[in-house]
């Protein structure tokens, strides 16, 4: 086994501090971490700041819930001989005094005008703040160096900078939100971009938050690369190395390649509303089409840098929590790969009710071949389970809900991806709810349970599992409710986007609407945990659920240079039948039966 | 000989077997159309509904059961057990494999039914536009009804007949941003874009006598709504329609003699109101919307942002409509689209003498038209 070299540890512990150790005072503190250029401290700054971004789009998301809580119904009365309208279901209106350039008073305009913003704000900051970056950024940022054994990434500097990139680029999208929000999607879809609110340096502001903060996941992406390829431990080889340390590299490439093309994208679209060049807007010669296949170029293999990393978490997450060896470590590996070069080839599927048929027929094919890894990477999954000893923790919880959503929203991509239906559901709930399931139910749900598997080793304290547990079951009803009613919705006929609907789909959006009030309380109670964690948590121990990879060896919270001596490895990652796990009580974590002259491990 | 094809009939099979039944009506709600491709898509929707439900509820319940069945027990060691085998991972790599192979190919044989038509289908021309649908029959007729607001949505929308039986394409494209033409009951949809035409094609019910969906009618008819699925503005969730199947001789007699019999010039404005889409953005309760009410704007003068007033009379009631970027009022932002070529003389005679009749400085609506008697009693 066994990973370290802890032959004088002991002696060492006390000449180095956790990176959390606050150095003088207060400002010295702030200065300390405004300037570090520790992977750790970086990490989680991104962790609470993508945390914050979180909350803010998740209030767009009620926001968007609580406007299709009704739909808009006209009503006339006559009063005094005059006929009188008015109209009754609209929630955001009563926003329209506080949101700038709203135009009009009276009328639906002005209210389905703020929910066009709300869904937009809601989209935008998801994508781009919270998804793309969250768990390459903060967990990826923090665990990646530990878990191949290296004191930092790469480039040390370069990581501080990618963050203050992200920084940069928020307050343009929050400025943006201040002076009014816009009404174009998360898609940018032209001509309705380059048309909308012509006058106004809002949408510039947005595009632009967009285009810096895809140099922020670039230099990520960058760095990764190269500290997988030059920093791995002495003895680890890339089949070696920990599958979240696989996914993180396989994101890193589809980083480093396709969002360029986003940055050139957007920057046209910038220089057509600013400068009237055409190249999208058929007023002035350009194309919409387009611009459809520049942003599917990027934004389909960056729907693979959101998922990607979650499958890395429940790579992480299953084994340890079932003390079960990874079923099937190479296929998960090559699987990852395949998906992120696959990833590249099908971004016209986003276009089956746009482009002719023959492209749709071969991005069609081309989808159904992602949909082959993605099937074995959840097959592996389940049969880790097998004689496990399975613990029903938080993580483990997280990771468990995640193969109910994730396999839902897998399977409904498959009508999407067949040409006919997706004919009848494009645009629609269906759509919607297709990709919450991936994107929240799959990669956020990941991310949560990542937090709390990596809570006690990033900050040293424990958390109370058995609100932790409520939240957790409170997000997947939650989450279920919101959802799931969107399927129905969408295969009988609503359209995605849409601030009022006819009459018969309001019983399904009130289940919906409600789905989102519990979802929104779990993430809350969770909350509520992780603070309660930080200021009163018990003090957690270097390994508490008996992990094999790197990041169990050193101290909980880990020390300024990550380990006392350079680890050399000795054991695989989830070799949980042959190796007891550093730091832990042989009674806690028995072993099981040593081999039998003769006998083979699987 | 196709080795695909023995599963692509089996597939066929379970497709029509599975379209029958209490779930696939919870799913879908409305009845496909029958007449056309519709059948087919739910068909194959719920073929691989059922099979992913069979797979979902497989992998969920060995999960579960191994969840429970190897839960953690203090002081109890896992179990020795395999971390790897080859066949087995074959085999879950090719089942899959299979099965998407031949979802690809059905799919793609009902794809070809859906967007190729055949060579009678009838040519109509459809043009999508913030935030309405215009459809021109042969001889430039236009709608002329329209479902009161509340109905469907909170604007009013248009109706579009068509006849039985027959084999309809449209020739589609958008006169400003991408839209996309989608009735739920049709089980299909495509975008209309501001620079090329798409089109898409369907063949209407033949109707049966107990067919009824606005029992007023008082002759047998069909009803699908129509949606703009993709996103467009404001108003986007208020860009609806009505198709409506009719018996020929009904469809026939609306060709003949568009408007309702003994229109007048007012009321005929009025409803060219909502048809042309004004109602979008121009309210008549004096509320402003994306643009000014029309109630009270002619005959007054208004300011316009080049720091101008005009009067508002029917010449520049014209120009407006015709040519609506150049004189913006003061408070609004230029975003309507010229009308040239879309309202005929007629209308626009139509549309003004609404205008007046709603304004308490318009005068006498039908005033500066002296022929308005003949022409309409003569019908058109």
């Amino acid at each position: 086994m066994s990973t370290i070299d802890t032959h004088n540890a002991g002696q060492h512990a006390h000449h180095e501090g956790s990176y959390l150790t606050p150095h003088g005072g207060a400002l010295a503190t702030i200065w300390n971490w405004a300037t570090t250029i520790d992977h750790k401290k970086i990490g989680v700054m991104y962790l609470f700041a993508i945390m914050f971004m979180f909350f803010l789009g998740g209030v767009a998301a009620l926001g968007v819930r609580a406007e299709l809580w009704e739909p808009t119904r006209v009503v006339t009365e006559v009063v005094e001989g005059e006929t009188v309208t008015s109209y009754t279901g609209q929630v955001l209106v009563n926003l329209a005094p506080i949101v700038p350039g709203v135009e009009s008073e009276g009328g639906i305009s002005a209210g389905m005008n703020i929910y066009n913003r709300a869904f937009s704000l809601h989209g935008i900051i998801m994508t781009f703040m919270v998804i793309v970056p969250s768990v390459p950024a903060s967990l990826g940022n923090f665990f990646l160096p530990l878990m191949l054994g290296a004191k930092d990434v790469a480039f040390p500097r370069l990581n501080l900078m990618s963050w203050y990139i992200y920084v940069f680029g928020s307050i343009f999208a929050v400025a943006a939100v201040v002076m009014g929000g816009v009404d174009t999607g998360w898609t940018f879809y032209t001509p309705y971009s380059t048309m909308t609110d012509a006058d106004h340096l809002r949408v510039v502001f947005v595009i632009l938050a967009a285009f810096i903060l895809g140099f922020s996941s670039i230099l990520t992406g960058l760095n990764f690369i190269v500290t997988v390829h030059k920093l791995r431990a002495p003895g680890m080889g890339w089949f070696d190395m920990p599958l979240f340390v696989w996914a993180m590299y396989a994101t890193a490439i589809i980083q480093v390649l396709a969002t360029p093309v986003i940055g050139i994208t957007l920057l046209l679209l910038i220089f057509e509303r600013v400068f009237h060049v055409g190249i999208f807007d058929p007023r002035m010669g350009g194309d919409p089409v387009l611009y459809q296949h520049f942003f599917w170029f990027y934004s389909h293999p960056v729907v693979y840098v959101m998922i990607i990393p979650a499958f890395g978490i429940i790579n992480e997450i299953i084994p340890v929590h079932a003390r079960k060896k990874l079923f099937g470590y190479r296929a998960m590996a090559f699987a990852t790969l395949g998906i992120a070069a696959v990833s590249f080839l099908v971004w016209g599927h986003h276009m089956f009710t746009a482009s002719g048929e023959l492209a749709a027929m071969i991005f069609s094919a081309l989808t159904f071949l992602v949909a082959i890894p993605t099937a074995i990477k959840v097959f592996n999954w389940v049969a880790t389970l097998y004689k496990g000893s399975i613990a029903f923790n938080t993580p483990m919880l997280y990771a468990l809900s995640f193969l109910f959503m994730f396999t839902i929203g897998g399977l409904t991509g498959l009508p999407l991806a067949t040409l006919a239906t997706d004919l009848h559901l494009h645009d629609s709930y269906f759509v919607v709810a297709h990709f919450h399931y991936v994107m929240m139910g799959g990669t956020i749900i990941a991310f949560v349970g990542g937090i709390h598997h990596w809570w006690p080793k990033m900050f040293g304290k424990l958390y109370n599992e058995r609100w932790a547990i409520v939240g957790c079951v409170l997000v997947f009803i939650g989450f279920n409710l919101t959802f799931f009613t969107q399927f129905i919705l969408g295969t009988r006929g609503m359209p995605r986007r849409y601030a009022s609907y006819p009459d018969e789909f309001q019983f399904l959006h009130q289940l919906s609407t409600i789905g989102s009030w519990i979802l929104g309380i779990g993430f809350l109670i969770h909350l509520g945990v992780f603070v309660h964690s930080l200021v009163a948590g018990r003090k957690a121990p270097e390994n508490p659920w008996g992990g094999l990879s790197l990041e169990w060896e050193t101290e909980s919270p880990p020390i300024e240079h990550n380990f006392h001596h350079e680890p050399i490895v000795k054991h695989g990652p989830y070799d949980f039948d042959t190796v007891q796990p550093p730091h832990t009580d042989p009674a806690e974590f028995p072993m099981p039966e040593p081999l039998r002259p003769g006998e083979r491990t699987h | 000989m196709n080795p695909f094809l023995g599963l692509f009939e089996s597939a066929r099979a379970a497709t029509f077997l599975a379209q029958q039944g209490p779930v696939a009506r919870f799913i879908f709600g409305r009845d496909p159309q029958e007449a056309t491709y519709s059948a087919g898509v739910e068909g194959l929707f719920m073929f691989i509904f059922w099979i992913s439900t069979f797979v979902f509820i497989g992998l969920m319940a060995i999960s579960f059961y191994w969840a429970v069945k190897y839960r953690r027990r203090p002081g109890v060691a896992p179990q020795r057990s395999p971390s790897h085998n080859t066949a087995l991972e074959i085999t879950w790599t090719i089942i899959p494999s299979i099965i998407f192979i031949s979802l690809f190919f059905v799919g793609f044989r009902v794809y070809a039914k859906q967007v190729i038509a055949p060579s009678d289908a009838v040519r109509l021309d459809l043009i999508g536009y913030r935030w309405g649908w215009n459809l021109y029959y042969p001889g430039g007729v236009t709608s002329t009804e329209t479902l009161p607001a509340g109905t469907l949505s909170a604007s009013s929308v248009p109706v579009f007949m068509f006849p039985e039986d027959t084999p309809i394409l449209l020739e589609m494209s958008s006169q400003d941003v991408i839209h996309s033409f989608w009735v739920p009951d049709f089980r299909s949809k495509m975008d209309l874009f501001p620079n090329r035409s798409t089109s898409f094609w369907f063949r209407t019910s033949t109707l049966q006598p107990g067919d009824m969906d606005n029992p007023d009618l008082g002759y047998p008819n069909k009803e699908h709504i129509l949606y703009c699925a993709e996103y467009c503005g404001d108003q986007h969730s208020q860009m609806l329609g009505l198709i409506r199947v009719v018996p020929r001789d009904v469809y026939e007699n609306f060709l003949r003699n568009p408007w309702p019999e003994g229109i007048s010039l007012v009321e005929k404005g009025k409803l060219l109101h909502s048809l042309r889409g004004c109602n979008a953005c121009h309210s008549l309760d004096g509320s402003s919307g994306t643009g000014p009410t029309w109630l009270n704007w002619y005959g007054y003068e208004h300011s316009y942002t080049d720091g101008s007033t005009h009067l508002a009379d029917a010449d520049f009631t014209r120009e407006s409509i015709y040519y609506p970027g150049r004189k913006i009022r003061s408070g609004y932002q230029n975003v309507m689209n010229s009308y040239l070529g879309q309202i005929n003389e007629e209308e626009m005679r139509a549309l003004i003498a609404f205008m007046r009749s709603i304004s308490d400085q318009g005068g006498d609506p039908t005033a500066g038209f002296p022929d308005e008697e003949e022409e309409e009693t003569g019908g058109n």
